[in-house]
């Protein structure tokens, strides 16, 4: 076997039978890279584009919130509902959000009674305004009021004007209207960290 | 990496919880992500003021609507379509929809009202444009790539086996006369 005519045929293999291998260990790095990336995260296409149009019943409070009132200051729009779990979770950092200097605060209920409560009802008529409010209120009172205003989106179609698919949704809109930036599930203290705050500082 | 699939794993099962209407404890938690359970909504003849997105449409509508809604991706049950899901999003979005074909707006109208909002991601066939070109066309420029290679392999003439060397060509000689 120490003869180095045995070994010579193998010192001429070609390079590229390991192409397969290669290409195989690529193959895996890319999955293995979107296995750990969240499905759920769809880019917005909102990003850059002004926020939508809109004007919805403040809670509690008599009149209504027109999108233009985002003019002029940056606001944390956050949509929300008493049913969903991950507004709980991210409850506490609204709450410390609220003490950012120059941050105004905008909740915004979404569909806080849903279609199986509804049971055909008018999401709008008085009735169900009446509960959405009175849900809306009790929650804050327990769990903190972050929020300036707070706002029923009692069909959801504000939500849907947002690009909404699954609450909690986030979004930052700077002085000129404009969303800059939307996070979908809870806030986490990584994300606030690492996205909202640093966008923060960044805008004029 | 295992952590990783875990959490894949639980948030699909959370994702599934919501698109077929079952109560999976815990799994708006998991997912991050949460959206109201629809139950089957019974037609109601006293508060019919909301139009039920199921209820019998004419014929004219039905054709436009069987056209486009195929083509729509539910955003919360990301493997169903707009038309099949269960998602109360989609009861919405199919409600939305339907409006719009009422109102006479064409399919591109329809589908850029989608785009608009949800992205992309809503279409099941994203347009043809500079950011999708890798999608659309990534599978046949790696096809040609690999067709390339593979006819450039079969063409190669074998390499002509270096000549042996002196001492080489003495021990052939030793093992065939042995």
């Amino acid at each position: 076997m120490s003869a180095p005519s045995v070994n010579a045929p193998s010192q001429r293999m070609p390079r590229w039978v390991f192409a397969p291998l290669a290409l195989f260990l690529g193959m895996v790095a890319f999955l293995a890279v979107g296995l750990t990336r969240n499905p759920q995260e769809i880019p917005s296409p909102l990003i850059g584009r002004p926020a939508p149009a809109f004007q919805l019943p403040v809670v509690g409070g008599p009149g209504v919130f027109n999108a233009a009132q985002f003019k002029g200051q940056v606001t944390l729009v956050n949509l929300w509902a008493t049913w969903c779990a991950g507004c709980k979770d991210e409850h506490p950092i609204l709450m410390a959000l609220s003490l950012q200097p120059g941050l105004q605060m905008l909740g915004i209920n979404y569909k806080e009674l849903q279609a199986s409560e509804l049971s055909g009802q008018d999401p709008q008529s008085a009735e169900a305004l009446q509960k959405a409010t009175a849900r809306s209120q009790a929650w804050l009172q327990k769990n903190g009021q972050p929020f300036g205003v707070n706002l029923l989106d009692m069909d959801g179609r504000v939500g849907m004007d947002f690009g909404v698919y699954g609450l909690p949704e986030t979004y930052l809109v700077d002085r000129a209207g404009v969303v800059r930036f939307k996070h979908a599930g809870a806030l986490t203290p990584e994300v606030v960290q690492h996205q909202l705050l640093p966008l923060l500082r960044s805008l004029p | 990496m295992t952590r990783a699939v875990m959490a894949w794993v639980l948030a699909s099962v959370g994702l599934w919880g919501s698109c077929v209407g079952a109560q999976v404890p815990g799994s708006a938690a998991h997912g991050g992500v949460a959206m109201p359970q629809v139950q089957a909504a019974l037609p109601n003849a006293g508060a019919a003021v909301v139009a039920h997105p199921d209820a019998p449409m004419s014929v004219a509508v039905k054709a436009r609507w069987d056209h486009i809604a195929a083509e729509l991706r539910c955003l919360v049950c990301q493997n169903e379509s707009l038309a099949s899901s269960n998602a109360e999003l989609a009861v919405d979005l199919r409600r939305e929809v339907r409006s719009l074909i009422e109102q006479g707006q064409s399919d591109a109208d329809i589908r850029s009202f989608l785009v608009s909002r949800y992205g992309d991601f809503v279409l099941y066939k994203p347009e043809v444009k500079p950011v999708t070109w890798l999608l659309w066309f990534g599978p046949f420029a790696l096809l040609l790539g690999a067709l390339a290679v593979a006819w450039r392999w079969m063409r190669r003439t074998p390499a002509a086996p270096e000549p042996l060397t002196d001492t080489e060509r003495e021990r052939v000689r030793q093992l065939l006369e042995s």
